[in-house]
């Protein structure tokens, strides 16, 4: 919120929405009903914000939408660009040549495509593998971390349910990577704690400021397309004892890409 | 008291009426105790199997994950030898989602699941008579924040990947109910032996006041009256003991007015016994009494002819002296009228003479009778006054000297050297001394002599004796002298005197003065008379001890 009221000079109204399936919208809808735009947080803000959307100018955002899916609204979605990834694996592993990411192409083959494109740019091969459950990930997993180089390839955990989880194919992965000094990078922030180099997470103040930016625009100039919008403000988090076993050294205070380190000891 | 003593019942001890009930009790309540121990601890016990049967399960599941994503049961085999590892897991099996075996270890199994539809839960999907049969679903890890994630939009959902089958043995389910049973019961039985001796120790001390109570009882009972209770304890024995020994108070009072009355009977028993034995002599010996009364009666009889004799001598006597003189005189008075003419004037003057000197004796005699009856009817008239006995005797001695002389008869007068005064009746005294004296000049022989002798004795009394010489009184004779009207046979044919002297004398001395008199055999050959009086005053005195009952009989 505090992003939200530093993009704009407009009052700004808080209005609290029920979680789904707790309550009606309705009185949401009424209460933003004198507003000139409404931004949508979280899955049932984007519900409000859709049956606001007749009524006004809305943008949503915190959630978790991949890019290709139809979005009513235009949308902030949490899964940070593949690009931002990219350019922080650069920066530990310079020497990256290949990354690989095992995913289910029916629900992130949108962003992985996307992906491979920025990598392209990188000069990095993203190599996808297609899973439908997490049995056929953990058998692709199990060929990958055999096949994969420790200095020129790197493993990408996409946010994908059937291609990881955080039990059992995570810990596969991670025990491999972690004997074969492998690079594992990840998407989701909880990762990091288990072992993955790095991952990202949002910065909120910045997200706040984009959303709060565009709500007015729309208001002012229009919304423009109803699109899926990536996360590109971005905080980077990084597990020290993965990294010491890679050779990597962070800067705690001054280093780029580690806003936050873990374990903390 | 009836010999055949009825055979009571048996009859506990309070304590060990206590410590039976308790022993009961106590085992009644190890068993139940044990028992219900047992069953509680038998369904905790079958509940934790189940719980961790349950755990063992899921824990199986979730190392089983990969080798399910992979298919490949060699995988889990680790994971089974594990979970085969957990106490009474005797069978584990591993299906993919298609129900296909992955994996089968341990022993052989009584059942095969029916995959379709399982879902996990606690209670074992089936139970025989040997096992408990776990059989869960397994699906991927995916966390709960993931499956709920107020930021994903697409529904997520986790991944049912296959099945696991955990098999957990009974077998050691009634072992371990024995076990836990038999534990129970030693242990609960152990405590109970424990508690028993606290009670046994806990009873002792209170049932401890009784006891002593019940002692001093018996006690009691055997007849103590005079046991009392000291007991300390509680209040309400306190409370028994101060009531038992009041009790014992009572029934002591009581029992002593019992022995006390008992007392009283027996000692009237015994006097009624001898009184009943005394009658039965009295009537035993009535005889003998009515034959010694009989003798008392005759004796009295004899006694009263006796008196009645004497009387008639007396009066025999009294006559004869009476006559004596009368006769003279009259004999002379006739003497004279018959021979006035024929006579000279000489001879009638012998005649008066005769007439007047019987005359002076039957004066004389008439005298005495009456001193006698005087005396013995008590009716003589003492005049006492102090005076010198020594005197008396030395006048006495000369009324008789012309006589003394006239038949050469010497006194030998063994006054005292200090002489003391004596409370008596000169008079009278002086006429005893002279009836002893002139029995002495009338009995000597001539040329013969008189002792006569004053003596105070050491018992305040003065003793006159007059001995002569003359021809005695036979020994036999001695006490009868006193007698009216009787001399001694020696000296009856020169008597001469009226036989009322002596007595006369004996009147004056024991009835006048309360002294003594009497005869003794001289010590030389006559008679010694001796008389004795108290040198006080008479009035109101007892009589005075005589001689003869302070010394022995035989110097009498």
């Amino acid at each position: 919120m505090a992003g939200v009221e530093q993009a704009t000079d407009w009052q700004v109204l808080r209005i609290e929405v029920p979680t789904p399936g707790s309550g009606d919208t309705a009185g949401v809808v009424e209460d933003a009903s004198q507003c000139r735009s409404a931004i949508g947080l979280g899955r049932a803000g984007l519900d409000a914000a859709k049956r606001l959307a007749t009524k006004m100018p809305v943008v949503a955002g915190a959630v978790l939408m991949q890019p290709g899916q139809t979005a009513d609204v235009p949308t902030f979605s949490f899964v940070p660009g593949a690009n931002e990834l990219f350019v922080r694996l650069k920066h530990y592993l310079p020497g990256v040549r290949t990354v690989t990411v095992i995913h289910d192409p029916a629900y992130s083959g949108v962003l992985v495509a996307q992906a491979a494109t920025s990598a392209r740019d990188m000069g990095i091969e993203l190599i996808a593998l297609e899973a439908r459950n997490l049995q056929d990930a953990a058998v692709l997993y199990k060929r990958v971390l055999a096949e994969s180089k420790p200095d020129s390839d790197a493993i990408w955990l996409v946010r994908d349910a059937a291609a990881i989880d955080t039990g059992a194919v995570l810990t596969l992965v991670l025990e491999h990577a972690w004997k074969r000094k492998l690079v594992v990078f990840s998407d989701q922030l909880a990762h990091v704690r288990y072992g993955v180099l790095f991952s990202v997470y949002p910065d909120n103040v910045k997200l706040g400021w984009r959303m709060g930016e565009f709500a007015q625009k729309c208001a002012t100039d229009g919304c423009g397309a109803k699109e899926v919008i990536l996360l590109h403000d971005l905080d980077t988090a990084v597990n020290i004892r993965t990294a010491q076993r890679l050779g990597i050294i962070i800067d705690r205070r001054n280093g780029p890409y580690a806003d936050l380190v873990l374990p903390a000891n | 008291m009836n010999n055949t003593r009825l055979k009571s019942p048996r009859v506990w001890k309070f304590q060990s009426q206590l410590l039976s009930i308790f022993a009961v009790v106590v085992l009644c309540l190890a068993l139940s105790g044990a028992f219900t121990n047992s069953w509680l601890a038998s369904r905790r016990i079958v509940e934790q199997l189940l719980h961790e049967g349950s755990q063992v399960t899921d824990s199986f599941a979730r190392q089983s994950i990969l080798a399910l994503l992979y298919g490949l049961g060699e995988n889990a085999r680790d994971a089974a030898r594990t979970t085969l590892g957990f106490p009474g897991v005797r069978h584990v099996a591993l299906y993919d989602k298609n129900g296909v075996n992955l994996l089968m270890q341990g022993d052989d199994t009584d059942w095969i699941p029916e995959l379709s539809g399982v879902t996990a839960g606690r209670e074992p999907a089936h139970e025989t008579g040997r096992a408990w049969h776990f059989v869960t679903s397994v699906y991927d890890s995916a966390t709960d924040d993931e499956l709920s994630s107020p930021f994903e939009i697409n529904r997520v959902e986790r991944q049912f990947i296959g099945y696991v089958h955990v098999v957990l043995d009974k077998s050691g389910l009634q072992a371990l109910r024995r076990s836990v049973f038999l534990d129970n019961f030693l242990s609960t039985f152990v405590f109970a032996v424990i508690l028993l001796g606290l009670l046994q120790w806990l009873t002792a001390r209170i049932t401890r006041p009784l006891n002593d109570l019940a002692s001093l009882m018996k006690r009691a009972e055997q007849g103590d009256v005079d046991v009392r209770s000291s007991l300390g304890g509680s209040r309400e024995m306190l409370n028994m003991s101060q009531a038992f020994n009041k009790m014992m108070s009572v029934l002591g009072e009581r029992t002593t007015k019992l022995d006390q009355q008992n007392t009283k009977l027996l000692q009237e028993m015994k006097e009624r016994r001898q009184v009943e034995q005394q009658l039965i002599e009295y009537r035993d010996h009535l005889q003998d009494m009515v034959d010694e009364q009989t003798r008392d009666l005759i004796e009295a009889r004899d006694a009263a002819l006796v008196a009645e004799r004497a009387m008639s001598a007396f009066l025999a006597n009294m006559s004869h002296e009476l006559r004596t003189p009368l006769h003279g005189i009259l004999s002379f008075a006739s003497f004279g009228m018959n021979k006035l003419d024929r006579v000279t004037k000489e001879k009638l003057l012998q005649y008066f003479q005769e007439i007047h000197d019987s005359g002076n004796r039957l004066l004389r005699l008439l005298n005495d009778l009456l001193d006698l009856s005087k005396l013995r009817a008590g009716k003589m008239t003492y005049d006492y006054r102090e005076a010198d006995i020594g005197n008396t005797v030395h006048t006495v001695l000369n009324e008789f000297q012309s006589l003394l002389e006239e038949k050469s008869i010497t006194v030998a007068y063994d006054e005292p050297e200090i002489s003391r005064a004596v409370t008596m009746d000169e008079s009278r005294i002086a006429q005893v001394i002279r009836n002893l004296v002139s029995n002495a000049v009338k009995f000597s022989p001539e040329q013969s002599r008189i002792d006569i002798g004053v003596e105070y004795a050491a018992d305040r009394s003065v003793v006159v004796s007059v001995a002569d010489q003359g021809v005695g009184i036979p020994e036999d004779e001695l006490e009868n002298v006193f007698s009216p009207f009787t001399q001694s046979s020696n000296t009856q044919t020169n008597a001469g005197g009226t036989g009322l002297g002596l007595p006369i004398c004996k009147e004056i001395v024991e009835g006048g003065h309360r002294g003594w008199i009497r005869a003794e055999i001289g010590e030389q050959g006559g008679t010694k008379m001796a008389f004795g009086i108290p040198v006080a005053g008479m009035v109101g005195e007892g009589a005075m001890e005589k001689p003869w009952d302070k010394t022995d009989t035989s110097s009498r």
